[in-house]
């Protein structure tokens, strides 16, 4: 029944900032289908709404007015524990600033979700930190790790409890060209032998090979590019 | 909840030592003090008890003569009409030991009649085997830690004076012996009764009698009895509920240092809010992802208020090991003003009652928690979006600050205002005090922003750059430099309200002084307490002053325990001349129409303290039980008096003497003649008094000296718990400024790189604390004052029931403003090293 649902689906979303007088309105009536397993890269510049979709889409902010359905459950009206609990279980977010936990190691950061998710068993973490070549770095502090290492671990982080849908939010801003091909390979190739649906936010054209779909904001609207 | 997120904020904490220490510090001292108040009154009751004990034995009753003597003949009567009551006779008396130059408490005692005390084996904490004391003459037990510091041991002789009589006594014994549970009788030399009798020479009496009352009577009964037979001769005194009054009467003075202790802890929490508030600014990123991660308002808030208990048990803990060393440290004062305003005690040592422990611990948490729920709570409404939110620190919403601080403000005065107005409780004054304290508190963070905004406004020339960055920044920064800058302004405050009541307290103590003390000399028997065992004064010796050449005229004061309805208060019988008649400070009452009807009519006056716990007022009528009978006074003046807490009651000899005989005296003012100097005048009144007892002659001034040291004695203190205060309040400003320093890291690094110098930097941050400091002075002056004015307009009176005069030295204004001043800037010294010793390229990476 689930795979009737498309994996994101957005309905006339509005999002508009600040009151009254001084309403700023950064998205209106957006309409998004997103299918199950795509990589979808949501392309444009600073300031354009990247991050505000990106934000409605993972259960951190309430739409205005419209409808958003992850996996056809309708986030937009819930509440917020129920969103929180949403966010915990179904979804995985790689930040531009990686977002680690500094005084964890890098296998506890992975391990992360798992025990949010009250799952013990800590082979998932294990096994994913082999896959992104950390396994020498799992009792490291993830201070003392690279740009390119800490990043590894939030991927590794987003994937361990297999959420349906990952939004990784300019992933790559913060690393050199090198590096940041060879995460956006990482998390390409992880996703798609998981069939997750992955939504990228960037402003990196180098980014746009890997996607099925480039998607941007035009008139505060989601066009296909 | 993940125990991967405890692990996340504990090892946050282990990494930040200075936040953790801050935090730690602020519950610590707050606990600290309050374990240190309440363990001095615990030890100094304690001592009290088996002082009270060691004299008293299990007895539940004493019966007193009228002159503090009871005859041989009363004491054998006794024995032969209650044969089946045990009894036991009784001497106690100071002596002085003119080897040392010192006093000691005799205790004569009945070794044979005190062991029928200790029914069913019970231990007696005397300790010793009492057949010693009866067949070794003149042999005499004293306490151990009294025989260290007279170097004495078993075996040596103890000379005591008593007046002009003299002693030698064997010591036969210490006590309590080694390794044994008995108590601490401090200061304290034991007889046979028969010892006592021959030292003091007081062959046809003891002092009084002990007594325990069994199943053969009751209390009722033998009152009855007794006062049949013996008429007003004896009195049945009930010794716990004389225990239990002397206790309460330290109530008021403990009440003063437990709000202190409060206010200390008060301080502490700020302490501990300004660090948890920093905390979580640090973490707002670790929380904002762990929201995103999926865990929820209810986990974050229970995460930090179970990391805010944990730093509550450890500072608590922490509190009660450094309380017990201050309370160590204050034993001595706190006995001091004990045994100079209360009852004679001597604290030998610290008691640990667990039960204060505990109490300071739970307090300790409890507080901690409270303090760490605002910004718990702050931290729930932290948003996952933080996570795709460039700008990681966000400006406070000043408009929210000035609702929130307007409501508090408004809210706290109001209720200060009810709890003042409608509640007659001394209690109501303290709970009045800081609720205005805390109303002011609040508003700490706007007036931070408008003095801010004003001197920028001042400072508007391009060469105060440095300063008006400072300004900017620590208004910016004001949910952090608000709670520090609050709690210094809360100690100033403190520290300037109970200077205004101290000084107050003070004027109007030396003013009164001034005026009761009319006469130019002052002779009285020596009292040691206020149970009135000294010396009298016999019509005799009276007429041989009135004799002398150098003097001119005399007043003289009779002083006796009555019994009123409400209970027993002392009575003092004046005889005044006109001028001792100035003396007098009516509060209430006509001056004039009192002194006509003062010799002639049945009129007391009573002191204020008297009028305020008996809720009376003049025109009442006073029923006092006389030797004539049941009589009634009319109240025709209350008067200022601040020698007694409980107060009392006076009247002219010539009434007294209508209704009692006595015709001895407990003092004698003297007026010497116009050509004597005073030292000539107390030489020849001494060269009268050698050839009596222990009667003693002070000069007004000396007598003025002496209260005013007490007076200082009891206030030392408060005076250290102001300092306590204050410290913690600097520490308070300190953390405030190292935290906003770390937060600024980076925009410090680009201010150097930019070009400002190292002393420029250092301006901006000591511009910084300057406004701090001023801002909190300038709030705490008039807060101050409004403390100052509730507790000499309620309190006291509602404690004592003592009118003061208001003082508000402006000394002590200027002297606070600067202290907060200085503190703020001393505060501000490292943090400005540190900012000048930032590496550029290191704080612009810094996250």
């Amino acid at each position: 029944m689930a795979n009737e649902y498309p994996a994101v689906n957005l309905s006339r979303v509005c999002k508009n900032y600040g009151q009254a007088l001084i309403k700023q309105r950064v998205l209106i009536d957006v309409e998004l289908r997103i299918n199950r397993g795509e990589f979808v890269v949501l392309f444009g510049r600073s300031g354009s709404g990247k991050s505000t979709l990106l934000n409605l889409i993972g259960a951190m902010d309430r739409p205005t007015s419209g409808l958003i359905e992850i996996d056809g459950i309708q986030i937009s009206n819930l509440k917020e524990r129920a969103r929180t609990e949403f966010r915990r279980a179904s979804l995985g977010f790689i930040f531009q600033a990686y977002n680690l936990i500094p005084t964890l190691t890098a296998f506890e950061n992975v391990k992360l979700p798992l025990t949010l998710n009250g799952i013990f068993d800590e082979t998932p973490a294990l096994k994913i930190l082999n896959d992104l070549g950390l396994e020498n770095k799992a009792g490291s502090s993830v201070e003392d790790l690279s740009g390119g290492e800490q990043q590894r671990v939030a991927i590794g982080r987003a994937l361990v409890h297999s959420p349906s849908l990952i939004l990784a939010d300019e992933p790559t801003g913060n690393l050199d060209i090198e590096t940041g091909h060879e995460i956006i390979r990482l998390i390409d190739g992880l996703v798609r032998r998981n069939g997750q649906t992955l939504i990228m936010a960037t402003h990196s054209q180098e980014v746009i090979g890997y996607a099925d779909r480039v998607l941007t904001i035009r008139d505060r609207k989601v066009v296909e590019l | 909840m993940s125990s991967l997120i405890y692990t996340a904020f504990s090892r946050h904490l282990i990494k930040h030592p200075w936040q953790l220490g801050l935090a730690l510090l602020g519950i610590a001292v707050g606990v600290a003090v309050i374990v240190s108040i309440r363990l001095t009154q615990h030890s100094a009751f304690e001592a009290f008890d088996i002082a009270t004990h060691t004299t008293m034995g299990q007895a539940s009753h004493r019966l007193v003569g009228p002159k503090g003597l009871v005859t041989n003949e009363q004491y054998q009567r006794m024995v032969l009409a209650f044969p089946a009551l045990p009894m036991t006779p009784v001497i106690n008396q100071r002596l002085t030991l003119p080897e040392h130059g010192r006093a000691i408490e005799l205790l004569g005692i009945d070794p044979i009649s005190r062991t029928k005390f200790n029914p069913g084996g019970k231990v007696d904490r005397l300790w010793f085997e009492p057949e010693k004391l009866i067949s070794e003459p003149r042999s005499a037990i004293i306490s151990r830690t009294t025989a260290a510091e007279l170097g004495l041991r078993t075996g040596s002789y103890l000379t005591v004076n008593y007046g002009p009589k003299t002693a030698r006594l064997k010591i036969i014994a210490l006590l309590p012996p080694p390794h044994s549970p008995g108590g601490l009788v401090k200061g304290l030399i034991i007889v046979d009764i028969a010892t006592a009798q021959e030292v003091l020479q007081l062959y046809h009496g003891i002092s009084h009698i002990n007594l325990l009352i069994n199943d053969n009577y009751t209390a009722t009964h033998l009152n009855k009895t007794i006062s049949a037979a013996y008429g007003d001769e004896l009195e049945l005194l009930d010794l716990a509920a004389e225990s239990r009054r002397i206790k309460r009467m330290t109530a008021a003075f403990y009440s003063n240092l437990n709000a202190l202790s409060l206010m200390a802890l008060l301080v502490g929490m700020f302490l501990i809010y300004n660090t948890e508030t920093f905390i979580i600014l640090q973490r707002r990123k670790i929380l904002g992802c762990l929201r995103a991660l999926g865990v929820s308002r209810r986990q974050v808030l229970q995460s930090i208020l179970i990391e805010a208990s944990c730093i509550g048990v450890i500072g608590s803990l922490g509190g009660i090991i450094l309380g017990v060393f201050l309370a160590d440290s204050l034993l001595g004062i706190v006995s001091t003003t004990i045994n100079d305003l209360y009852f004679k005690t001597s604290i030998d040592r610290l008691s640990v009652a667990s039960t204060t422990l505990f109490g300071s611990f739970s307090v300790g948490v409890a507080s901690t928690l409270l303090a760490a729920l605002i910004p718990a709570l702050q931290a729930t409404r932290i948003e996952p979006t933080l996570m795709t939110n460039r700008n990681s620190v966000q400006p406070p919403n000043i408009r929210q600050i000035c609702i929130i601080a307007g409501i508090i403000f408004f809210l706290c005065n109001l209720l200060s205002w009810f709890t003042l107005e409608y509640s007659q409780s001394p209690n109501a004054g303290f709970v009045g005090i800081s609720l205005v304290v805390f109303g002011f508190a609040a508003i700490c963070p706007l007036a931070i922003i408008a003095l801010s905004a004003g001197t920028r406004w001042l400072l508007s020339s391009q060469r105060f750059l440095p300063e008006r960055h400072g300004l900017r920044t620590v208004s910016t920064a004001v949910n952090r430099t608000g709670p520090a800058s609050a709690a210094l302004m809360i100690a100033t405050a403190a520290s300037i309200g109970i200077g205004i009541m101290i000084m107050s307290f003070r004027v109007s103590v030396s003013d009164w002084l001034d005026t009761a003390l009319r006469a130019d000399l002052y002779v009285s028997g020596e009292h040691f307490d206020n149970q009135s065992r000294g010396v009298k004064l016999s019509p005799a010796f009276v007429e041989k002053i009135e004799r002398l050449d150098e003097v001119t005229s005399t007043s003289t004061v009779l002083r006796q325990q009555i019994k009123t309805p409400s209970g027993n208060v002392q009575l003092s019988a004046y005889k005044l001349n006109a001028a001792a008649r100035q003396g007098f400070q009516f509060k209430v009452g006509d001056s004039e129409a009192i002194w006509v009807q003062w010799e002639d009519s049945d009129v007391v006056i009573i002191t204020e303290p008297y009028a305020h716990h008996n809720l009376l007022d003049i025109g009442d009528d006073l029923q006092i039980k006389t030797n004539t009978g049941e009589r009634r006074f009319q109240i025709v003046g209350i008067y200022a008096d601040y020698a007694s807490e409980r107060g009392n009651i006076s009247m002219s000899r010539n009434t007294y003497d209508r209704h009692w005989e006595r015709d001895d005296y407990d003092g004698i003012g003297i007026y010497v003649a116009p050509n004597v100097s005073i030292a000539d005048a107390a030489s020849s009144v001494t060269a009268v008094i050698n050839a009596n007892s222990t009667i003693v002659v002070n000069s007004a001034a000396e007598l003025k000296q002496t209260s005013l040291e007490v007076f200082d004695r009891t206030f030392l203190i408060t005076e250290l718990l102001r300092a306590i205060a204050v410290i913690v309040s600097v520490i308070g400003i300190l953390g405030a400024l190292l935290a906003q320093q770390l937060e600024r890291t980076r925009e410090y690094g680009v201010l150097r790189a930019i070009g400002f110098t190292i002393p420029e930097m250092g301006r901006t941050i000591l511009t910084q604390t300057f406004l701090l400091g001023a801002t909190a002075a300038m709030i705490a002056i008039p807060v101050g004052i409004l403390i100052g004015v509730i507790l000499i307009e309620v309190v006291n009176p509602r404690s004592f029931g003592w009118t003061m005069i208001m003082q508000i030295p402006t000394a002590l204004m200027v002297k606070s403003f600067a202290i907060a001043v200085l503190a703020a800037l001393g505060a501000g010294l490292y943090p400005s090293y540190r900012a000048a010793r930032i590496e550029v390229t290191d704080a612009m990476r810094y996250e």
